[in-house]
């Protein structure tokens, strides 16, 4: 019997095929066959500074609405993804493994499946949990997300993502809200590689409490904290969006300025200098309670 | 250009506001710009009249200068948008 596999959005990756199906679960099953000749007609390469050739693949223009699309590692394993139907297929390659799968299926098809399914809007941020509000860290590459993450972990925050964060807007509160999406932490650079799964680690949904660029400053340098708006908020936000496809373009650019004009973002100056990072810690401790998220 | 010329914004081309600025994305190369309030207007009244001479005309209700300054802002204005692929001239 072929062993199923089922995603439930708490991250629950589990392997029992009497797993009960409801609409929100994306079921995963192993897909001994491969991939369609269909799956020819548009290709869209990804550049994500890792070794191995990946591509999106479809039977259809990707450039227009399809619920059906392919995500190949070559060589590793491809993914055969139907929005629709809620679920993913996957073939084996030569280089398979299970890690890997599940690095590739967590890493980006997933977030990308829910992003073309139109569910979430995936931010690249480190985002922990202050007084029950998701306190959101953006920057440049080497900026300190992940070191920033990782010391709010330290003093017993709650962890909602190290990497890639979904976001989306309540109808129901008005407002916006970020679900926990990656359970793992990587506050080191590796390939293929998740990090470890955090211990403490949250499944729910979280309004959005503040949101910290950090800026790489001299060590000599103060902390400092300054409100940023207009183009360079939008800058920021643009820079830090996840899975940045054409596809609805308009859609998704209306909700990144209607994200902007409703939460405030700061900048924060991180000094370069680790042993700085508890007067970090303490300086956006203060600015969050300051002003009662 | 003249101002019997007619102009059609890239379909391509979005325009939204973030705290009292104006930005336009081209969703095509994924540029994008910011406009200020005067440059706002310029692209609402491009995008409402298309022909150049009624947009002059709309300008010069809102502006108390000189109308050969305002047509050489107007063109300018339409020129920078042309170059950057923002708008057609037809």
């Amino acid at each position: 019997m072929q062993q199923k596999h089922f995603y439930a959005y708490g991250h629950k990756l589990t392997f029992s095929p009497s797993h009960k199906k409801d609409e929100d679960v994306i079921q995963i099953s192993r897909c001994d066959t491969s991939l369609p000749p269909t799956y020819s007609f548009d290709k869209i390469f990804f550049d994500t500074n890792q070794d191995r050739e990946i591509y999106m693949c479809s039977p259809h223009n990707l450039n227009e609405k399809s619920s059906q699309w392919a995500f190949v590692v070559k060589e590793c394993v491809t993914f055969i993804c139907d929005t629709e139907k809620k679920s993913i297929a996957y073939i084996e390659g030569e280089q398979y493994s299970q890690k890997l799968m599940e690095y590739w299926l967590i890493h980006i098809v997933l977030p990308l499946f829910w992003t073309l399914e139109g569910s979430y809007y995936f931010l690249h941020t480190g985002s922990v949990v202050v007084d029950g509000k998701a306190v959101l860290f953006m920057g440049d590459s080497y900026a300190g997300k992940s070191t920033m993450t990782d010391f709010f972990l330290q003093q017993n925050h709650t962890l909602l993502s190290d990497d890639k964060l979904a976001t989306f807007y309540d109808e129901k509160s008005k407002s916006f809200q970020v679900h926990a999406s990656h359970p793992y932490h990587r506050p080191y650079r590796a390939k293929e590689d998740l990090g470890k799964k955090a211990e403490n680690f949250e499944e729910s949904s979280f309004p959005i409490g503040r949101l910290y660029w950090l800026q790489p400053v001299d060590a000599t340098q103060d902390v400092e904290i300054t409100e940023l708006k207009g183009i360079k908020k939008f800058e920021r936000l643009r820079y830090s969006t996840e899975m940045d496809i054409s596809l609805d373009a308009k859609e998704r650019f209306r909700y990144i300025t209607k994200f902007a004009n409703h939460e405030p973002l700061y900048e924060v100056k991180v000094p370069n200098d680790l042993s700085k990072l508890p007067k970090v810690y303490d300086k956006i401790m203060e600015h969050i309670k300051g002003e009662n998220i | 250009m003249t101002l019997e010329s007619k102009v059609k914004i890239n379909e391509n081309v979005f325009l939204q506001e973030v705290d009292d600025e104006t930005i336009l994305l081209d969703s095509e190369t994924q540029e994008y710009f910011s406009l200020n309030e005067v440059g706002t207007l310029f692209y609402h009244l491009l995008e409402e009249h298309q022909n150049l001479e009624e947009v002059l005309s709309e300008l010069k209700k809102s502006f108390d200068v000189d109308e050969d300054q305002l047509k050489s802002d107007l063109f300018s204005f339409v020129k920078a948008l042309e170059e950057k692929n923002l708008l057609k001239l037809l």
